[in-house]
């Protein structure tokens, strides 16, 4: 496994190749014009690649690896501790795998996550229009409550609209202590003879965890846990673990 | 988002750009204060310019409904493109608003 670097994220390509037990890769990444380079464009690569970005124009660099495939991006906060991951997250595995990405909460909050991980699925797999609006709007959700809840450990407003509410995102997103806090999405494709392909969608956050609700009727408008009742109205199937703080969503392709 | 809002008749319209997700949720208060700051018997939100809808939009469109009934009022929500109109549609809410074009 190849681990590359963009911009000021170089500092964390040792410490990550570590972690991955893979190699520091020495290519001038980040250096070519306009931000071009090897790695994101796939070249001269071979085998799983870890790219760790940072810099301008961060979307259209993430949008370029994870056009690669099977690429696992980072886009962590300027002052992140890559050692305070200890290792891959758990939802990163190999077999499978379309893209993986831990972002900041701060970039989360920034980059339009759900957009960028459709489009590049829909690169990866043949989507039918409605399984791209299903995952697109379940992990939207997803990556949203990740943020919210988990991250930022905001609880849901009694009244929607509360300007409070909104101030205290602001306020928390400028706080390092919340906003460099890691999300985790991964996209696999499951092949199996009997039941078809499937994607699966995992997302995933180290924050406090919560007990999903089972007994809310998620199909009825007034539902207050409308994020929750559209991931279960969207994916084929829906399971949380590690106490809340993993969410997988299934969609038969 | 940005929006606009015009009168025609006894409707008022509100013509919404962009995204509603819950990173505009300031904008669209403002939104509903100036479109309901006028009395009429139809509000009408024009969404054809609408990028991507989550669920804390949803939830903003179901306050300017809540606030167009204490006003005698109703709210269609016109020509949603076709990836907004599916976030409505799981939403069911062609049950509690009219959904138009």
């Amino acid at each position: 496994m190849q681990v590359c670097g963009t911009g000021t994220a170089r500092k964390w390509v040792a410490a990550a190749a570590d972690l991955f037990g893979g190699t520091a890769c020495d290519c001038p990444i980040g250096n070519g014009k306009n931000g071009a380079c090897a790695a994101l464009d796939g070249k001269g690569i071979t085998g799983p690649v870890v790219v760790m970005l940072r810099g301008c124009d961060l979307e259209c660099m993430l949008r370029r690896a994870l056009a690669q495939g099977s690429y696992i991006c980072y886009a962590l906060d300027e002052n992140f501790d890559i050692a305070a991951l200890r290792r891959p997250h758990p939802v990163l595995g190999a077999t499978g795998l379309i893209a993986g990405l831990c972002l900041s909460a701060r970039t989360t909050y920034e980059l339009p996550v759900a957009s960028i991980i459709a489009n590049t699925v829909a690169q990866h797999a043949h989507l039918s229009d409605v399984t791209r609006l299903n995952m697109d709007i379940a992990l939207s959700e997803a990556v949203a409550n990740a943020l919210l809840h988990g991250c930022l450990e905001l609880d849901s407003p009694e009244e929607r609209f509360d300007p409070a509410f909104v101030a205290e995102i602001e306020s928390r997103i400028d706080n390092p202590v919340y906003s460099s806090r890691p999300i985790w999405v991964a996209v696999y494709r499951d092949m199996n003879a009997e039941t078809g392909s499937t994607l699966r969608v995992l997302v995933a956050d180290e924050g406090a965890g919560f007990q999903p609700k089972t007994h809310l009727d998620f199909s009825s408008p007034e539902c207050a846990s409308r994020g929750t009742g559209l991931i279960h109205a969207a994916a084929d199937e829906v399971t949380y673990s590690d106490n809340g703080r993993c969410l997988e969503m299934k969609f038969s392709l | 988002m940005k929006y606009t809002i015009t009168t025609e008749g006894t409707a008022r319209t509100a013509r919404v750009d962009g995204q509603v997700t819950f990173q505009e949720q300031k904008d669209f208060r403002e939104l509903l204060n100036e479109m309901f700051s006028q009395t009429a018997t139809s509000y009408v939100f024009d969404l054809s310019a609408v990028s991507h809808l989550d669920s804390a939009g949803l939830g903003m469109f179901l306050i300017g409904r809540k606030r167009a009934q204490e006003n005698g009022a109703n709210v269609v929500l016109r020509q949603p493109p076709s990836n907004v109109r599916h976030t409505l549609e799981l939403a069911k809410f062609h049950e509690l608003f009219t959904v138009e074009g």
